[in-house]
């Protein structure tokens, strides 16, 4: 027994996997993120510091994921450095937290004295890896508004013209705390 | 019937739209953390790539990336197939070739991909491009 089916059910059957999964494609914003309370956590600097994100309340923060073996993020981490540089003095703070693995933190500490950055660099812990989604892809970025809520969620780097748009945007909206 | 189909049109429309936007929107670049192991990653990084690295007699610019000739001895080959197939799962955005010379001629592997590939390698492999020095036989 056959049936003649609509040609709108084909076309339907055959966009909605695109309509479905474009939350699952890395690189794209996962809405799901914006809005909500950045988890909040405490990590130890490769310099000793215990950081705490929620006293950079007031800040906007890049948390940017990133690990030693990952070549994109090699590449992001000077269009990081730069923009904390530019536009720390209107309230950007950036944090580098390294997923590495725990026993690499001397390979970590290697990479980045040979290549310098100028923003703090946090050493992982599984939990905070969980808070934030398990950070299956890489470089992964959170822009959090100075309220402490999450503005934007990336998985990759696109271009820095991009990357620098999205911190100017959420610097412009609001003054700085005092 | 006709509000049925109004629903499946703007859907689809709507399809259209999202996936535009998504193309222009996706990004060039990323890892995937679960592709490889830690052990693995460690052999990927601190073994084959400097082993193929020293290994290459021929580096070629090309408009849209680099192409580089490796000897094609069966240790070579062996390290390059491992390397390659740890980079296609681990960075997935390059686009690889590899072609087999006849007659046991070079090995030749080029590394393209969409816009900006070129540049991505200029930035992170320096290793990768620099000229080679001694050419060997």
């Amino acid at each position: 027994m056959t049936s003649r089916r609509s040609p709108w059910r084909a076309l339907t059957l055959f966009f909605m996997p695109a309509v479905l999964g474009l939350h699952s494609m890395p690189g794209l914003g996962d809405e799901s993120w914006v809005g909500k309370a950045a988890p909040d956590f405490v990590l130890t600097s490769l310099d000793g510091r215990r950081v705490r994100l929620s006293e950079l309340r007031g800040h906007v923060v890049l948390l940017n994921f990133w690990a030693s073996w990952c070549a994109p993020c090699r590449v992001e981490m000077p269009w990081l450095t730069d923009l904390d540089k530019r536009l720390g003095a209107r309230g950007l703070s950036v944090l580098g937290v390294s997923v590495d693995e725990p026993d690499d933190r001397e390979r970590v500490a290697r990479f980045i004295h040979d290549r310098p950055v100028g923003y703090p660099i946090l050493l992982q812990d599984e939990t905070v890896k969980s808070k934030y989604g398990g950070v299956q892809y890489l470089p992964q970025t959170f822009l959090i508004g100075r309220d402490g809520r999450i503005l934007r969620r990336t998985y990759g780097i696109r271009s820095r013209a991009d990357l620098e748009q999205s911190v100017r945007s959420a610097l412009g909206s609001a003054p700085p705390r005092a | 019937m006709k509000s049925l189909s109004l629903l499946i049109t703007a859907l689809l429309v709507s399809a259209l739209i999202g996936h535009a936007n998504a193309s222009s929107a996706a990004p060039s670049f990323y890892c995937d953390m679960s592709a490889l192991t830690p052990a693995e990653r460690t052999r990927h990084f601190d073994v084959l790539g400097p082993a193929l690295v020293a290994k290459r007699t021929v580096v070629r610019e090309l408009a849209n990336g680099y192409e580089f000739e490796l000897p094609s001895d069966a240790e070579t080959w062996q390290q390059l197939a491992e390397y390659l197939e740890g980079e296609r799962r681990c960075c997935p955005f390059f686009d690889i070739d590899l072609r087999i010379a006849p007659h046991h001629g070079p090995l030749r592997v080029r590394f393209t991909g969409r816009p900006g590939v070129k540049q991505f390698i200029e930035a992170d492999a320096p290793d990768w491009i620099k000229p080679v020095t001694a050419v060997k036989p």
